[in-house]
């Protein structure tokens, strides 16, 4: 190469950096994004526009990951279904009858910009249903815990939201996923940035921020299982961080990944100062024992304290969450009587003032309704302001039932969310730990660990 | 620079020279990321478009690439991603504003820019300029496109790209400098 010519790249090598500083990339498919591109799209599909969940409360949205957010999205699912006419009523059950046919294999939810108090969440879950349970019993599993799910897969990155001023965490950037299907259990931390200063507060996470800098996988095999891993990692912006080993139930499947942007403490909590991430990663495996009374009783209860939590988010009464909770499982199996049919048209008849069906051809309409207006309603005004700028948006086509469903315009920069229907394979891709194994990542045999340190072969 | 799991998303296409390369699935996984970044670009960053044209691009592949010479079927994909993009937006009257649109003109004088001058930061700030290096960049092989991304976008360094190519540093040195070449060439050659 020529001097004229060495300098011409050395002036394009200078230039290409100051584009990589100035052009932002489109953000990479998540690997949950990756397994779906084999999957045969559907005939005529159209891209989708959908996606969102309604906010139960303000503070607690990323609580509600899981099992239980699905209860959470289906009550939001019930007000989607405005329908002023005779005609439309008809599309509704149908849609309603089809979203619990729906429920046989699979279904995922993903979130994607959901802001919140200086947090932005991007995401998916997956669950994966047993195969041969059915609808009717699939989606028994919601409410009374009797069967459990077959596996389940989360993936979230989690940042800082706005300017450095007004940013809880400003900096915070961290990936997480977890898998955890019968024998194949992890969990994947890489942490792009804790903010210094919640290094300096809590040495653990500094210890985290530098163990998990190129990606952490924890291998847990079995120890989901026998109910020995449940951890929880509370971090405070002030005051002391605590973290706290419980043991999680066995075969209670609530996959419980979230951020809790709460400046209240929970019940029973001691108030601490300043508001508190909480980063929370447990899954309990599903799985047969002995005390399977017991499991089911266990489980019970959390889905107890769920609606509980729920109903106090609302400003609800624990039995009316009960009853809306009711009528919306009976929609899924298929029990909805007509007249609670008749109750939730009406919910949504009084609360939303534009609702629409669409032929969008091959099949597929999309029913959409905005402009909720819930103030006559039990709720915090809080929650009827945020729910107001919603919409809810669902996608039927005609054979194959409900094909998504979703809200849009969530939290402080138009966040989406979409609750789909997905073949049970998927998960095959998703739960492969492979995924994750790139160059630099540590690996953490946790559950060969717990066998050395407990005698255990 | 986008803050996501980058640098560990580099892709085992760069290590795929010891495998079978020559399967369709194995050539379709080797250049999924280059591919998706192909069409989200073009999406305007709908990713759920781009997900659908991922979708379509695998059935066709599916379908037809068994008429493919082995050696050309990454050529192929390629062409069929970017008629299914063309197909897309000539079905539809128009497209949304942040869907980038080629500029032959404004890409080929950025081509020579780039060799003559430091671009001023003005410049790298107009959309319409970042948008034809958008294109150029998505438009390169899946390869060179991850050298790129990963050196420049990502600071990457020779060493650590060595590594993970499993290469010595000097020819990372060279597979860059090719990769630059290329990336001129695929501004000048950028279609509207």
């Amino acid at each position: 190469m020529t001097t004229h010519e060495d300098n011409r790249d050395q002036l394009l090598d200078r230039n290409l950096f100051e584009i990589g500083k100035k052009v932002t990339l489109p953000k990479e498919p998540t690997v949950f994004q990756q397994s779906r591109w084999k999957r045969p799209p559907a005939a005529g599909a159209t891209a989708r526009i959908v996606k969102g969940v309604k906010r139960m409360k303000r503070h607690r949205l990323f609580a509600f990951l899981g099992a239980g957010s699905v209860v959470a999205a289906s009550v939001a699912l019930s007000v989607t279904f405005l329908s002023p006419g005779a005609n439309n009523r008809v599309e509704a059950a149908t849609i309603f009858q089809s979203f619990r046919d729906s429920v046989k294999q699979a279904f995922a939810i993903t979130f994607d910009n959901v802001v919140e108090d200086g947090y932005r969440v991007d995401g998916e879950l997956l669950v994966v249903l047993h195969e041969g349970d059915g609808p009717t019993a699939s989606k028994q599993s919601m409410i009374t815990g009797d069967i459990e799910e077959e596996g389940a897969y989360l993936e979230m990155h989690i940042r800082s939201a706005g300017d450095d001023a007004a940013a809880k965490a400003p900096g915070l950037d961290l990936e997480l996923a977890l898998a955890a299907t019968e024998g194949n259990e992890w969990i994947f931390i890489q942490t792009h940035e804790i903010p210094k200063q919640l290094q300096r507060d809590e040495p653990f996470l500094a210890m985290l921020a530098s163990l998990a800098e190129d990606g952490l996988l924890l291998e847990l095999d079995g120890l989901l299982r026998q109910g020995s891993l449940f951890t929880k990692m509370e971090v405070r912006e002030t005051g002391k961080a605590t973290e706290e080993q419980a043991t999680q139930p066995r075969n209670s499947f609530m996959f419980h990944v979230g951020v809790e942007m709460d400046d209240r403490p929970p019940p029973g909590k001691v108030p601490e100062d300043g508001p508190m991430i909480k980063l929370d990663l447990s899954a309990g495996n599903g799985g047969g024992g002995a005390d399977s009374e017991s499991r089911i009783t266990r489980r019970q209860a959390q889905q107890q304290l769920a609606l509980e939590s729920a109903a106090a988010s609302l400003g609800m009464e624990y039995d009316e969450m009960v009853q809306v909770t009711e009528a919306i499982s009976n929609m899924f199996t298929g029990r909805m009587t007509r007249e609670q049919l008749e109750s939730v048209i009406s919910w949504i008849e009084s609360s939303a003032s534009d609702v629409s069906i669409e032929e969008q051809g091959d099949g597929l309409f999309v029913l959409t309704a905005k402009g909720f207006d819930l103030s006559e309603w039990p709720l915090d005004s809080e929650v009827t302001e945020e729910l107001a700028k919603n919409s809810i948006e669902i996608g039927y086509r005609k054979e194959t039932g409900v094909e998504w469903a979703a809200v849009l315009n969530i939290g402080e920069e138009q966040g989406r969310m979409t609750f789909e229907f997905v073949d049970r394979d998927t998960g095959d891709a998703v739960f492969n730990r492979k995924n994750r194994m790139d160059q630099g990542v540590r690996v953490l045999d946790l559950s060969s660990l717990s066998k050395m340190f407990s005698g255990s072969k | 620079m986008t803050t996501s799991c980058i640098r560990s998303s580099l892709p085992r296409v760069l290590e795929a020279d010891a495998e079978d390369d020559s399967s369709l699935e194995t050539v379709f996984d080797r250049n999924r990321r280059g591919l998706y970044r192909y069409f989200v670009v073009r999406a305007g960053n709908d990713s759920h478009l781009a997900d659908d044209w991922m979708q379509q691009l695998w059935l066709k592949a599916s379908q037809h690439a068994s008429g493919v010479p082995p050696g050309e079927v990454e050529f192929w994909l390629h062409g069929v991603a970017k008629n299914l993009v063309r197909e897309h937006w000539r079905k539809r009257s128009r497209r949304p504003a942040q869907v980038p649109i080629a500029d032959p003109a404004l890409a080929a004088d950025l081509s020579d820019r780039l060799v003559t001058e430091e671009l001023p930061t003005a410049l790298l700030e107009k959309k319409e300029v970042r948008d034809q290096l958008l294109l150029a960049v998505t438009e390169l092989p899946s390869d060179e496109q991850e050298l790129i991304i990963g050196h420049y976008f990502h600071n990457q360094s020779h060493r650590f790209l060595a590594e993970r190519l499993g290469v010595s540093e000097r020819a990372v040195e060279g597979r860059l400098y090719r990769a630059r070449q290329t990336l001129r060439t695929a501004l000048k050659d950028l279609e509207a």
